[in-house]
């Protein structure tokens, strides 16, 4: 978040990626270099957890691996429109809840660039694309395949 | 309460009018009587550059706590959440007299700060796509309760209309004039299939109540309402894991203990107030409280069923959709209203009132807070 020439980092609703401000840099890292999302697996239960963690919320293990999701899915759910906008963000607005290829399901929230309002819908085929972000950061986001 | 809109004033003075009419509603009740305080607010850190609330809160209604004194947030649910824990501090004999204050002071300078701020409430996996407004999630449920249950945008409609006409006659509600449906489904979209007046507006505001162990009520009115039972739940914070759109499962299982803790049944519900932030959240939560069968949110309110005369009033205050929705200061003021309502108080009272609901939702559709009063301890 930037206010005339100040970052405020209490006012950034962009998550820090570093190595050094979070111990889930990997994620970022993985997004911003390869393009593929990924999350944390249990090595001890098998438990996949979306966001990642460092503790498995199944089992409590600490032991946890990185896998890669799939690039590709389904809208499970969306909603859109012009009215709601938030300081920086732009216009139209589409978020969604994608459902991701592969097992185990894992579902996701986004927003969902490329497509107006009235045209998104439920069932849509979508694929994950990269968007760079302030302060040399990136965010995930999906659009229509 | 305080009165709920866009507010003249500080967080600090919303609290002050709040406290007042807490006292002037009960003479005999003096702050050194009072031995604890919670104060429920969740946005004060940005609103009002303001923490460790519940001392500042205290210092102005002239409370010196010795049993209790502390800061309750949870979100939309706040002061129900702080209402629980108080009833749980004096159950426990910790506590014999606690005043709850709930508020937020939302309407600021910069009219950005607000929308932004309240993202604060998203897991930072979601919070980074920018959702701008939680009309996002609840369009998103409104769909799938439409898809899934033909639910219809007339019947979200008839939610507004008579929670505006209720509202109509409360003097603290942010908006108090009725509309019509058609006013309702030709107001602009927000998030389709939301539009302006199926949303809570944007509302500065307190509410402040006194819990109190029973033989301690009764040295002050000869009304006392009885807290009955109490539920609370949740599911998930990321609305990626929430596990159907549709169905606000918390609520079911929050419910479900509330009522049986009381020894009552859904249907024995006389007035509820429940957390309209949009019209299909009153639709949805009919179901989940047991008021109508799962997926019958809609002809429900349709069929006058949760209005005057119908199987239970709902917001008959003018809910969230006319009061406004400062989310602190919700939750106390829902029980306010309740007690109004057992008293035979109300400004808009449902004859014969003996048990009532109030009801919560907070954060991502993500817990649920229910408080069941009655009239009489035992029924």
């Amino acid at each position: 978040m930037i206010v005339g020439d100040e970052y405020i980092s209490t006012l950034d609703i962009i998550p820090q990626q570093e190595e050094g401000l979070t111990r889930i840099h990997q994620f970022f890292s993985t997004l911003k270099n390869e393009g593929v999302l990924t999350t944390s697996k249990c090595a001890a239960c098998g438990h996949v957890s979306w966001p990642p963690r460092i503790m498995c919320p199944a089992c409590t293990s600490g032991d946890l691996v990185w896998v890669r999701l799939a690039s590709e899915g389904v809208v499970k759910a969306v909603a859109g429109g012009e009215a709601v906008v938030l300081r920086g963000y732009g216009l139209p607005h589409v978020h969604a809840l994608i459902q991701l290829d592969g097992e185990p399901p894992v579902r996701v929230f986004s927003r969902l660039n490329g497509v107006a309002p009235d045209d998104a819908r439920e069932g849509m085929r979508v694929r994950l694309t990269v968007v760079p972000a302030s302060r040399d950061r990136v965010v995930f986001a999906f659009e229509p395949v | 309460m305080s009165k709920w809109g866009p507010e003249k004033g500080t967080q600090k003075e919303l609290i002050q009018e709040a406290v007042k009419a807490t006292y002037d509603d009960c003479p005999a009740l003096k702050p050194a009587h009072i031995d604890g305080l919670l104060c429920a607010s969740s946005h004060s850190e940005r609103t009002a550059f303001m923490t460790h609330l519940a001392p500042m809160a205290a210092e102005l209604a002239g409370i010196k706590p010795t049993s209790l004194i502390a800061r309750v947030e949870l979100l939309c649910g706040s002061s129900a959440a702080a209402v629980h824990l108080a009833y749980a501090h004096i159950a426990a004999g910790l506590s014999e007299m606690v005043m709850v204050v709930g508020v937020e002071k939302l309407y600021l300078p910069n009219k950005w700060e607000m929308p932004w701020s309240i993202q604060m409430s998203l897991d930072p996996f979601e919070l980074m796509h920018g959702m701008g407004s939680p009309a996002v999630m609840f369009a998103m449920a409104a769909r799938e309760h439409m898809k899934k249950y033909g639910t219809t945008e007339e019947q979200m409609a008839l939610v507004a209309v008579k929670n505006r006409r209720n509202g109509a006659g409360n003097p603290k509600a942010h908006f108090q004039k009725a509309v019509t449906a058609g006013e309702v489904l030709a107001a602009r979209p927000i998030v389709k299939p939301l539009k302006l007046l199926d949303c809570t507006p944007v509302t500065d505001g307190a509410a402040a109540i006194v819990l109190a162990a029973e033989e301690r009520a009764k040295e002050y009115t000869e009304k006392p309402v009885y807290i009955l039972g109490i539920g609370q739940a949740s599911t998930h914070q990321a609305l990626a894991n929430m596990p159907d759109l549709a169905c606000f499962d918390h609520l079911r299982t929050a419910s479900d203990k509330a009522y049986r803790m009381a020894g009552i049944e859904a249907g024995d519900i006389d007035v509820a107030e429940t957390h309209d932030c949009f019209t299909i959240s009153e639709i949805i939560e009919c179901e989940d409280l047991g008021f109508c069968p799962k997926g019958e949110g809609g002809p429900f309110v349709a069929a006058g069923q949760s209005d005057f005369g119908g199987k239970v009033v709902v917001n008959p205050s003018g809910g969230l959709i006319s009061c406004g929705h400062p989310f602190g200061a919700t939750g106390a003021r829902q029980v306010m209203d309740i007690t109004l309502q057992l008293r035979g108080e109300s400004y808009n009272q449902v004859p014969h009132a003996r048990l009532g609901l109030a009801q919560n939702i907070s954060g991502p559709m993500s817990a649920s807070t229910v408080t069941v009063l009655g009239r009489e301890r035992v029924l």
